[in-house]
């Protein structure tokens, strides 16, 4: 499945949740701060594209990989993003300014840095796990 | 008045008990769909006898896997859940200092925990139909506490939380989330209360007497009819006599 083909349709997604115009949305904008999704939004947007691709999809997946690659080292430490993590986090996150991954960062916050780009990347992953599996 | 159920596709759990197998015969009553969860093969054949258009789906509601296949085969079947009623629940009797461990965690995981993992799951097809209606039967006791069932009454107190929490999340995805309070009810389930304090209930609430479970019924089908309940959310109704006064 190729990126582009996902981009249409998390953009028709983000219009059909939150009436933000798909022809406005473009891959590199923030889902919370520029597009202005809450949460809540996200919920539907989330099991829009699950019904879709009848995949379940969660927004922790970035950072479960970012676990996984750190092994015994800690991603996190009372929320607050090592690092360690932060150094991980931003290889699997290349579609963020790197900058923003500044030291102090916590879980929450991290999500705040979701871009539609992530959130293709997640739909993309969820898609090609389901297809290792069969 | 008519509470326009008909057609709506109705998941109760614990319709094999009292209060629930009231409100599932209700449902039926005003033209609904009635679907019921059930790990008791036996009970839901007895609750069937009386009642054959009921559907049963065999479900252990605290395992998660089970609880989506479930929902997916009811969405197969179905095309979509407009009503979900929560009435599964258990008590055991037993002072709190000498109550098993296994017993508290029990009772979390049937009052609570199990309301909350059939909830998560039935929250996707409730949200991609844009519409859905959920009534939690709690109980007085999350209000008033009770001697011997301390921990069934925090996990009714939890379930009133979770109402109204869940309620502020999912408004506006028009999606309602109520609750009611049963006080004294006779079933089988308050036979022992009742042989215990019949006369101190009958005292103590205002009208003087046990509830019955169509006076319960009555109260969540009001809550779960648009008709009735649309601008209702987030509310717990005591159904209690006025044993709260």
């Amino acid at each position: 499945m190729q990126l582009e083909e996902v981009l249409e349709n998390v953009k028709t997604v983000i219009d059909n949740s939150i009436g933000f115009p798909a022809k406005d949305i473009e891959l590199e904008q923030t889902l919370f701060d520029e597009l202005g999704i809450d949460s809540i939004d996200l919920v539907d947007i989330l099991f829009e594209l699950e019904h879709l691709y009848g995949i379940e999809l969660k927004i922790s997946d970035i950072e479960s990989q970012a676990r996984e690659r750190l092994g015994d080292q800690p991603y996190e430490i009372d929320g607050v993003i090592t690092p360690e993590g932060l150094k991980v986090i931003s290889e699997f996150m290349t579609e963020v300014n790197p900058e923003k991954f500044v030291e102090g960062l916590t879980v929450h916050q991290l999500v705040q840095l979701f871009t539609v780009h992530s959130l293709c990347k997640i739909v993309l992953y969820r898609i090609d796990e389901e297809a290792n599996k069969t | 008045m008519d509470l326009k159920l008909q057609d709506k596709i109705v998941l109760i759990t614990g319709a094999t008990g009292g209060i629930g197998r009231q409100i599932a015969e209700d449902f039926e009553k005003e033209g609904a769909k009635v679907l019921v969860v059930y790990r008791n093969l036996q009970k839901f054949e007895k609750l069937t006898e009386a009642n054959p258009t009921i559907t049963g789906y065999h479900c252990d509601l605290l395992k998660t896997d089970d609880i989506k296949k479930m929902i997916k085969l009811i969405v197969e079947d179905h095309k979509r859940i407009d009503i979900l009623v929560n009435c599964a629940g258990a008590v055991v009797e037993a002072p709190f200092a000498i109550v098993d461990e296994d017993q508290i965690e029990k009772m979390l995981d049937i009052n609570l925990k199990s309301v909350m993992y059939l909830t998560k799951a039935i929250l996707k097809p409730m949200v991609l139909q844009k519409e859905g209606s959920i009534v939690n039967v709690s109980s007085i006791t999350a209000q008033k506490g009770g001697r011997g069932i301390v921990a069934y009454a925090s996990a009714k107190a939890g379930l009133d939380a979770f109402t109204r929490s869940l309620a502020i999340e999912m408004g506006r995805k028009n999606i309602r989330i109520n609750g009611v309070r049963p006080g004294a009810i006779s079933t089988d389930m308050s036979k022992t209360l009742k042989e215990r304090a019949e006369n101190y209930i009958a005292e103590a609430t205002i009208l003087g007497r046990f509830g019955n479970p169509k006076e319960v019924s009555k109260g969540v089908l009001f809550l779960a009819s648009n008709e009735t309940a649309s601008f209702i959310t987030g509310t717990t109704l005591n159904i209690d006599g006025g044993f709260m006064l």
